[in-house]
C-alpha cells in the first residue's frame, strides 16, 4: 500500500515522508520498516520519527465550541492534509538496483513514493534461513504484521563477539536462549572441523533450568534443560545441585589470585589501602607459611577457616603444612602476619590488615573447599571438540555478585592458560568458544576491565577462537575497549541516554537510531552488526515456539544418531 | 422545455432588470413591488440571450431618483395612503456577485461566462426544484460558487444571510448532511481556506447542524 511521498532529507539524517491524506499515521509506529521507490533503486528505510505539523490558525475549530462535534468530525476527515500535514522520518538502511542489496549511498528522488514493504522484500534484503549457518530471530517491525521472519547468521555472530544490551524485564534472557539455542544447533548441524562450545554463566539459572516470569514462576524450558545430552549444567548450589541434578561446583579457594580479591574487595566494601598492600601482604603470608600455595589462609586467618579445613581431607593436609610452620590456630597465624606487616611495611599497613580482613570473611560462607575443583573439568569440555557445553548457574547465590565473580575470573583464567598452552605446544584449538557474560559489567566496567581475565580474554583471544556475548542492563558502565570489540549488538528497550549511545556506538548513522531505542517494547529488538544484513528493529520469536523447534530438532537429531549407531551395530562395527 | 425555461419564459415572474454591470457585480433595477422578495443572499438569475448568470444578493439599496431628499414624517401607511405613486420617484437597486451560469445546453455551470446586457430580464430562484438544480447541477452537492462569492466581496455576514435565506431548503435534506458539509467544506478548503471556522460557526448556529 502507497503511504505518502519523500519531501526532503539526506542520507545522514534520513528522509522525510509527507503521508497521503487518507493514510492512518497511527499505523506507522517508529522502528517499523518501509519501502522507498526511487527513480532508479528500490530503498529500505525505517521509520525513526513521526509526528503532525498543524496551522494553528486554521485548527483552531478543534476548540471552537460554537461548531458542533459532528460538523468537526466531517471537518476532521475532509481537511486532512490541508489543516494539517501528518509526516515521517526514516533512517535509509539499504538499496537495490534489483540485483543486490547494499547500504544506501545514493537519496531517493523528490517525490519518490513511499510504501509498505512485501514478503519478497523481506527475504531480498535481509536473506532466508538456511537452518545451518541462518536461522530465524523474529519477525521484522512492519505497520501491519508481516508473516515471515528474518534470519541472523550465527556463522558470522561467532566470529566476533557481540553484545545484548537492554535494561530489566526487557527480554535479554529470551533472547540469550534463543541465540545460545541456535548456537548449539549450529554447532550440532554443522561438519566444520572446529566444534563451537557455549560457557553461560547462568546468574538467574534460566538458562541451566527454566526461564521465569516477573513474578519468578518458571515458563518455559532454557537452553541448558532442551539441550541436555550437550550440556554439562553446575551450580555452587548444593540444595539445587542435588534437587535438580546439577553438578555441584564449590571454588577452590586457594586458587584465588591477587586480582581476583581486587575484583570483589571494592563490593564487600574493602579500603583501598588494603588492596594496595595486598601484594605485600601475600609476600609476607608466604614468608610467614613457608608457601605461596595458600597464602589466602593468611588473609583468611579466623577460626571458621581453620575449622573449614579440619572437616575436608585436603584441608587437613594444609593444616599439616602450616604446623610445619609453627601454625596450629588462627590466631596464631594472625598473630605473626600482622607483627610482620608492621614491621616490613609500618602501622599504616598493619592497621590495615587489621580492620578489613574481617570483611572479607564472607568468602568463607560460600561454597568453598581447599583442593582440586570441578573447573579443571569445565575447561576439559570446553578445549575438548567431543566435550560439552557448559552452563553454570547460581542458584541460591543469584544476588552474590562476588561469587559469581570468582566463580567466572577462575574459570576464565583457567581456560585462558589451557588456550595459551595449545598454542605454545604448536597446536591448533580444537574448538572455538563463546562465553555469555551476564551483568558484564561486573568483569568489563571502566575499573574492573584491565583487572579480569575477561578483558584479557576479550583483548586476545578472539584470534584463539574464545569469543565474549557481553549481557548487561548498563552498557555505558562498560570499557569503551570492550563496545568496540562487538561487531554485532542486539539492543532491546534502553532508557537512559548514556546506555543508549554506547550500546549504538557501532551502529551505522547511530544519532538516527537514538529515538527507537526507549521507544521498544519488550522482546522487541533492533539489531546491527555483522550477523544481520542491514539494521532492523525485530519483535523475537516467540521462545515458546522456539523451544518446540528446538525440541523437535533434537529428536532428529537423537533418532539420527540412532539410526547410525544401529547400522554401524549391524556392520559388526559397535 | 425544460424547468429553466418554462419559469424565465414567463416575464411576469421577473423581478427587475440589469442596470449595470461592473466586472463582477451585475446591478439590478428591482421592480418596486418586488423589493421585498429580494434579500441579502438571494439567488438570482439573468435572462440574457444565451447564457443566464446567475449570482448572489450582496447589496440592497432603496434611493431617490432626484438628487435631493424631503422628509415626510408619516408611518409606511400614512405615505402610501398619501402618495400611492411615491415609489415611482425611487430607485430599487440590489447588486449580486456573478457566480454561475445556465449554459446553452441549460445546465447550471458555477463558473462565470459572459455578461448579461442591460435591461435582460431578472428572475429569482426560490422554489425547491430549481433550487435543487443549483446546488446539484450534476446531481451531487456542489458549492463551487461560494469561490467567486468569497472571494468578489461576499463575506461571512451574508453567507450568514444565504444560510437563512434557504435554511428550509437544506433542513429538508437533513440526511444529506454529511455530502452537504463534505461539499461545502471542499470548496471552502479550495478557495478561501482561512473562511472555513468562520463558516461552520455559521453552519452550526443558522441550520442547528
Amino acid at each position: 500500500m502507497k503511504i505518502g511521498k519523500v519531501v526532503g532529507g539526506s542520507i545522514d539524517e534520513g528522509v522525510k515522508i509527507l503521508l497521503y491524506p487518507n493514510t492512518v499515521i497511527e499505523d506507522y509506529s517508529i522502528g517499523s520498516l518501509i519501502v522507498i521507490e526511487g527513480k532508479k533503486h528500490i530503498y529500505l528505510g525505517l521509520i525513526t520519527n513521526s509526528g503532525l505539523a498543524v496551522s494553528q490558525s486554521m485548527s483552531q475549530y478543534i476548540i471552537n465550541r460554537d461548531i458542533s462535534g459532528s460538523v468537526k468530525d466531517i471537518l476532521t476527515k475532509e481537511m486532512s492534509g490541508t489543516l494539517w500535514t501528518q509526516w515521517l522520518e526514516a533512517a535509509l538502511l539499504a538499496q537495490t538496483d534489483g540485483k543486490k542489496a547494499y547500504i544506501s549511498d545514493t537519496m531517493p528522488n523528490f517525490s519518490s513514493i513511499v510504501r509498505e514493504l512485501s514478503k519478497d522484500e523481506v527475504k531480498f534484503f535481509f536473506g532466508v534461513e538456511n537452518q545451518i549457518d541462518t536461522w530465524h530471530i523474529g519477525v521484522p517491525k512492519t505497520s501491519k504484521v508481516i508473516d515471515i521472519e528474518i534470519p541472523i547468521s550465527i556463522k558470522n555472530l561467532i566470529n566476533l563477539s557481540f553484545g545484548i544490551f537492554g535494561k530489566s524485564g526487557s527480554g535479554k534472557t529470551f533472547l540469550g536462549n534463543l541465540i545460545a539455542g541456535y548456537m548449539i544447533l549450529y554447532d550440532l548441524l554443522n561438519s566444520s572441523d572446529q566444534r563451537l562450545k557455549l560457557l553461560i554463566f547462568d546468574m538467574h539459572s534460566e538458562y541451566a533450568l527454566e526461564l521465569k516470569d516477573n513474578l519468578g514462576n518458571p515458563i518455559e524450558d532454557g537452553v541448558g534443560k532442551v539441550f541436555k545430552n550437550w550440556v554439562k549444567r553446575y551450580t555452587p548450589d548444593e540444595e539445587l545441585a542435588k534437587k535438580r541434578g546439577l553438578d555441584l561446583l564449590k571454588i577452590n579457594i586457594t586458587k584465588l589470585t591477587i586480582s581476583d580479591l581486587e575484583l570483589i574487595a571494592p563490593i564487600f566494601g574493602v579500603s583501598k589501602t588494603f588492596i594496595q598492600y595486598l601484594r605485600e601482604f601475600k609476600e609476607i603470608i608466604t614468608d610467614v607459611i613457608g608457601s605461596n600455595k595458600y597464602w589466602i589462609i593468611g588473609i583468611l586467618s579466623f577460626e571458621k577457616t581453620f575449622n573449614l579445613l579440619s572437616n575436608s581431607t585436603e584441608g587437613v593436609k594444609i593444616l599439616e603444612e602450616l604446623s610445619k610452620a609453627g601454625i596450629n590456630d588462627a590466631s596464631s597465624l594472625f598473630e605473626k602476619v600482622y607483627k610482620k606487616i608492621r614491621a616490613r611495611l609500618g602501622s599504616g599497613a598493619e592497621h590495615a590488615y587489621k580492620s578489613q580482613i574481617a570483611k572479607l570473611s564472607r568468602l568463607l560462607d560460600y561454597p568453598i573447599k581447599f583442593g582440586r575443583d570441578i573447573i579443571d573439568e569445565i575447561i576439559d569440555n570446553l578445549t575438548r571438540s567431543d566435550g560439552n557445553h557448559i552452563v553454570i548457574s547460581l542458584g541460591r547465590y543469584e544476588k552474590e555478585t562476588p561469587l559469581y565473580m570468582l566463580i567466572a575470573n577462575l574459570i576464565a583464567r583457567r581456560l585462558r592458560n589451557k588456550i595459551l598452552e595449545k598454542t605454545l605446544e604448536g597446536k591448533e584449538p580444537e574448538t572455538k568458544i563463546v562465553i555469555f557474560l551476564e551483568e558484564a559489567h561486573n568483569f568489563l566496567g571502566k575499573d574492573t576491565y584491565k583487572i579480569s581475565p575477561f578483558g584479557v580474554i576479550a583483548r586476545e583471544m578472539r584470534k584463539k577462537g574464545v569469543i565474549l556475548c557481553v549481557i548487561d542492563q548498563r552498557p555505558s558502565e562498560l570499557d569503551e575497549d570492550v563496545i568496540s570489540m562487538l561487531w554485532t549488538n542486539f539492543v532491546l528497550s534502553l532508557t537512559d541516554r548514556r546506555d543508549i549511545s554506547t550500546a549504538l556506538i557501532g551502529a551505522p548513522k547511530a544519532d538516527l537510531f537514538i529515538k527507537i531505542i526507549p521507544l521498544l517494547k519488550t522482546r522487541e529488538v533492533f539489531i546491527y552488526g555483522q550477523a544481520i544484513n542491514f539494521p532492523v528493529v525485530i519483535k523475537i520469536k516467540d521462545y515458546s515456539k522456539a523451544v518446540l523447534f528446538f525440541k523437535k530438532k533434537v529428536n532428529e537429531i537423537i533418532s539420527k544418531v540412532d539410526k547410525e549407531v544401529e547400522v554401524l551395530r549391524r556392520e559388526g562395527l559397535l | 422545455m425544460n424547468n429553466w425555461m418554462i419559469y424565465l419564459g414567463d416575464h411576469d415572474k421577473a423581478i427587475g432588470e440589469v442596470a449595470g454591470i461592473e466586472s463582477e457585480i451585475i446591478n439590478i433595477h428591482i421592480y418596486p413591488e418586488h423589493f421585498d422578495k429580494v434579500s441579502f443572499g438571494s439567488i438570482l438569475i439573468v435572462n440574457s440571450l444565451n447564457i443566464k448568470p446567475i449570482g448572489i444578493v450582496v447589496k440592497l439599496a432603496h434611493l431617490s431618483k432626484y438628487p435631493t431628499f424631503t422628509p415626510i414624517r408619516m408611518t409606511r401607511d400614512e405615505i402610501e395612503k398619501t402618495y400611492p405613486d411615491l415609489d415611482l420617484y425611487h430607485l430599487f437597486v440590489s447588486s449580486i456577485i456573478y457566480t454561475s451560469h445556465i449554459d446553452s445546453y441549460n445546465k447550471v455551470m458555477h463558473f462565470r461566462s459572459n455578461a448579461p446586457r442591460l435591461h435582460d430580464l431578472v428572475y429569482l430562484i426560490n422554489n425547491e426544484e430549481l433550487l435543487e438544480r443549483f446546488f446539484k447541477p450534476e446531481g451531487e452537492w456542489d458549492f463551487n460558487f461560494l469561490g467567486y462569492f468569497f472571494n468578489h466581496g461576499g463575506n461571512i455576514f451574508v453567507f450568514r444571510d444565504f444560510l437563512y435565506r434557504h435554511k428550509d431548503f437544506f433542513i429538508k435534506r437533513l440526511d444529506e448532511k454529511e455530502k452537504i458539509i463534505d461539499s461545502l467544506i471542499a470548496v471552502i478548503k479550495k478557495y478561501k481556506v482561512d473562511m472555513v471556522n468562520d463558516v461552520l460557526v455559521q453552519l452550526t448556529d443558522v441550520l442547528g447542524w
